[in-house]
């Protein structure tokens, strides 16, 4: 039943679910996410190597993220800035992602 | 991020309020300076012709439905990404998605759906490195999504039909398997000795991968309930030109 609806409404409801799911997603991390470091990040300390991160090519050509450490600049709150920021990148993500989905699936049609 | 106590990480910390604001967060996303020149321009030529290939290939498969898929599983993924979630004692994990993508949207357009979280996290929030772009897209997009869709279906074989076991299984792996590439990644640049930091990825992202296997297995559990048709089954030699769930 939900699936027929789903199929018949072109998937619509189900495409705007998941982006909802993924915005309460970006809520959750901004309030509840581990400040402790990930895997990576536990390793390169243990083993002395967490110190290296800070050299390389984004350091060398001067690239400037415009927002850094998942930090929206402006916001004097944290979390606020995280909320922000996370909004922001699943915004660009989705429509960089529906971008692409397009374009690989329009010139489907154009093949025989 | 400010969420609680945090030590500094890589940067030269400035001190103070401003200092702890300016922590960057080093994720399984490997930052600049880990690997050495050799390794990092060889996983970025691997990278990108793996991605271009990927990309060609969709061309022909992406089905009309699985468009829309594209941009909103890719938006979860970015967010889930974020969401860090307590392992053991001082450290953490999160999602790596590669086994959600595969199995929702195949090998290739899960690749580059992979691909746009990794390239947009490095570019705009410096979560990974530039040069180290191209290692990442490796581990997480080639490895952690191609590859894994192949161990998703010969498990969803072998276990006759039960993809959510299966994706949750080879979810499992996902993490533990581009761990593993990043550890021989760091073991050739020099950075550090394999004997030490394979055991010590290998170990903590067998237990992160228990996480990646749940998320994922409630997850792909849930769009099997509103839309079967999204999930990639194996048994089709067509494989991407969009399979219909059988039931098991």
């Amino acid at each position: 039943m939900n699936n027929l609806e789903n199929r018949a409404n072109g998937g619509k409801s189900f495409t705007l679910t998941v982006l909802v799911v993924a915005v309460l997603v970006v809520l959750v991390a901004a309030f509840f996410a581990s400040p402790w470091p990930d895997g990576l990040e536990r390793v390169a300390e243990r083993m002395g190597f967490l110190h290296l991160g800070r050299t390389g090519l984004g350091q060398t050509i001067r690239l400037a993220p415009p927002i850094p450490d998942y930090q929206f600049p402006g916001f004097r709150n944290g979390r606020l800035a995280t909320i922000v920021a996370g909004f922001v990148g699943t915004l660009v993500v989705c429509i960089i992602g529906l971008g692409l989905g397009r374009l690989m699936s329009a010139k489907r049609k154009n093949h025989t | 991020m400010e969420m609680g106590p945090r030590r500094p990480s890589v940067r030269e910390n400035p001190g103070g309020i401003r200092g702890f604001l300016l922590m960057e967060a080093v994720k399984l996303h490997i930052p600049d300076g880990f690997l050495d020149t050799r390794t990092w321009v060889s996983l970025a030529l691997v990278s990108g012709g793996s991605i271009a290939c990927a990309a060609r290939k969709v061309r022909v498969g992406l089905d009309e439905r699985r468009v829309p898929l594209m941009g909103v599983a890719s938006a979860f993924i970015f967010a889930a990404q974020m969401l860090n979630f307590p392992i053991v004692a001082g450290t953490s994990g999160h999602l790596l998605g590669g086994t959600l993508a595969a199995v929702l949207l195949g090998p290739w357009a899960g690749a580059v759906a992979l691909t746009t979280v990794l390239v947009v996290q490095a570019l705009v929030f410096q979560d990974g490195g530039l040069s180290a772009l191209g290692a990442n897209v490796f581990n997480m997009a080639v490895l952690g999504t191609m590859v894994i869709y192949y161990v998703y279906t010969g498990l969803a074989r072998v276990m006759r039909g039960k993809v959510i076991l299966a994706a949750g299984v080879t979810a499992w792996f996902s993490t533990v398997l581009a761990a593993t590439a990043a550890a021989i990644e760091l073991a050739f640049s020099g950075t550090s000795p394999l004997s030490m930091v394979l055991p010590a990825m290998a170990g903590i992202h067998a237990l992160i991968g228990i996480g990646e296997a749940a998320i994922t297995s409630v997850v792909l559990g849930m769009v099997y309930k509103v839309r079967p048709d999204l999930i990639y089954m194996p048994g089709y030699t067509s494989g991407e030109g969009g399979a219909h769930l059988e039931q098991p």
